[in-house]
């Protein structure tokens, strides 16, 4: 029993470090707070470096609660990286307020909770996690409180999370009650015995799917995202749009291939179409926006849509991009909401049009957000286009052409919007000359996006085969 | 002893009602009542199957016990989202909370 431990020390490590942030914020003099985000950083990383001396390792442990894989590590490791960048992009904003203590508190419990969803192997470690992710989001989402923008993203990001977490859990216990278990392994088992088309069972399973549909905001519950994304205070979008989506999939994932192999032939139509209208719905809706933060977020969900379809061919291959387009998508989006920051810094407003004429303003910045853009296209030499080609590609070779070929138009059909950003960046003329200064801790986020955002995309060899490492216990394959 | 289904049925009306609510009410707080009619439903259902489906184990109750505590949590962040979202607005009326569209 003891020697499990071991496994979950980097989350051991995680509860440790929230509960430091936490209490050091008490004896902490005023001037010396932003301290508690540096002591985030030191833990997140270093959990990030103890999980990484997991990888390899095949066991379930903890009464079959947990299950310790390379799938689950591999996104444990981008889960706190990416959140370590969030956590940087924050300082300068929480500058104002002085509230570090609360909301490094609140992001590092969210962190723990996706690395809880990420390895669990049983329904209730499933749900715990997810709600240990959700609730402090919903309370970030709102950490403006004067605002009321930010008070109404919250609202509207907890009312939708509320009734989709019943709706989970209602489908989970219609689950349990036709197979007797909620271990997913368990669940497998049984249903082999069990009359597939059961009603039943097929409305328990829709609901949860639903419910974890909800997290990744995939077509028909991404309503929440534009407007969370627009009113939350920008680095909690920038952590609200990275990282919790990556422990939705990884739920997802779980189910799919854990719980329900037996119905792979029918996941092709359910994901199949929750892909192709997500992707259509964000680029379609993407292209209208004024406000650069709402543009992003339908620009999400249409990523999301393509990642999607990587669940609708559901093999081993389909996996490995998967986790390839998750790394992938945290590094342009944090880069792009840390852009998106340094410039709202000058017009608050957030709009497109503040961007015209950054490339004069601020080459650095309009240089770096053309990458990440060009990326998020999905243009040759960038991770965004090995993400694409790889997910992609695991569709042509299982014989869903039609799935690549949606994708492919539909990448055509986002040009427009993020062309549009950088038309405004170099050919409108700027309506103020103020120049962007850019604090130290945003331009390194900046930096380190659009670095791995490039070495993914030239060097893609070495990441392709970290993505083929994925395995899971007890899956079909 | 009461068949199970009358335990099921009883939960799915119970969801239902929830369900209905959250549909129909415009006031943020009846939203959360009807949420928590919801969640009341599945831990009738899982008592039940607990009782009826799995009698030598207590992982459903287990389940119904996590579903409370975690439900509460919910509810102890939402009511402090509507008392903010109060002082701002003078509203709770969630179709008069609607500066974010397009």
């Amino acid at each position: 029993m003891g020697k499990e431990f071991i496994y979950i020390i980097p989350e051991i490590l995680i509860l440790t470090t929230a509960t430091i942030v936490l209490s050091l914020d008490i004896f902490l003099p005023r001037e010396r707070k932003s301290l508690l985000a540096y002591v985030s950083i030191a833990g997140l990383w270093l959990a990030a470096f103890l999980s990484a001396g997991l990888i390899g390792e095949r066991v379930s442990i903890l009464a079959d609660m947990f299950v310790i894989d390379s799938f689950g590590i591999i996104l444990k490791i981008v889960i706190l990286i990416a959140a370590s960048m969030a956590a940087l992009l924050a300082i300068e904003f929480l500058k104002e307020s002085n509230k570090y203590g609360e909301y490094y508190f609140l992001l590092l419990s969210s962190v723990l909770g996706m690395m809880i969803v990420t390895g669990s192997s049983n329904l209730i470690a499933v749900f715990l996690g997810i709600q240990l992710t959700s609730v402090p989001l919903y309370i970030m989402a709102g950490f403006a409180r004067t605002d009321v923008k930010s008070n109404e993203a919250a609202l509207k990001y907890f009312l939708l999370g509320v009734l989709t977490a019943a709706v989970t859990l209602y489908g989970m216990s219609l689950i349990y009650g036709m197979t007797g278990t909620l271990n997913l392994a368990e669940i497998a088992t049984k249903l082999e015995h069990t009359n597939l088309n059961d009603p039943v069972l097929f409305i328990g399973m829709t609901f949860v799917v639903s419910g974890f549909t909800f997290k990744i905001a995939a077509v028909p519950f991404h309503f929440w995202a534009p407007d969370t994304y627009e009113g939350a205070p920008t680095p909690v979008t920038a952590f609200i749009a990275a990282v919790p989506k990556m422990a939705g999939f990884a739920a997802l994932v779980r189910l799919v291939f854990t719980a329900f192999p037996e119905f792979t032939g029918q996941w092709v139509g359910l994901f199949g179409l929750a892909a192709t209208m997500t992707m259509i719905t964000g680029n379609i809706l993407a292209i209208p926006q004024k406000n650069i933060k709402r543009m992003l977020a339908f620009s999400g969900i249409a990523h999301v849509g393509y990642a999607l379809i990587s669940l609708a061919v559901s093999n081993q291959h389909a996996l490995s991009g998967l986790v390839f387009y998750m790394i992938a998508y945290a590094a342009m989006n944090l880069g792009a909401f840390a852009i998106v920051i340094a410039v709202g810094r000058v017009s608050p407003e957030n709009q497109i049009e503040d961007f015209a004429g950054l490339g004069s303003r601020s080459p650095l910045l309009a240089g770096a957000m053309t990458i990440l853009l060009l990326s998020m296209l999905g243009f040759p030499l960038t991770a965004g286009f090995m993400a694409k080609f790889l997910v992609f590609a695991s569709a042509v070779e299982k014989g869903y052409v039609w799935l690549a070929v949606i994708g492919v138009a539909n990448s055509v059909i986002s040009l427009y919007y993020y062309i549009g950003v950088v038309r405004q960046m170099y050919m409108v003329p700027p309506k103020t000359e103020k120049p962007v200064p850019i604090p130290v801790t945003i331009g390194a986020v900046v930096l380190t996006s659009v670095v791995v955002t490039m070495v993914i995309g030239i060097f893609p060899e070495y990441f392709i085969q970290l993505a083929r490492l994925v395995f899971l216990v007890n899956a079909s394959f | 002893m009461i068949p199970l289904n009358y335990f099921v049925i009883f939960s799915a009306i119970l969801f239902s009602i929830g369900m209905y609510g959250v549909l129909a009410r415009r006031n943020a707080i009846l939203l959360l009542l009807s949420v928590e009619l919801m969640l009341n439903a599945v831990n009738v259902n899982f008592v039940a199957f607990s009782r009826y489906i799995t009698p030598h184990t207590i992982v459903g109750l287990m389940y119904t016990i996590f579903a409370m505590a975690s439900g509460a949590a919910e509810i102890g962040v939402g009511l402090a989202i509507i008392v903010t979202i109060y002082r701002g607005k003078q509203t709770l009326n969630v179709d008069e909370i609607d500066m974010l569209k397009w």
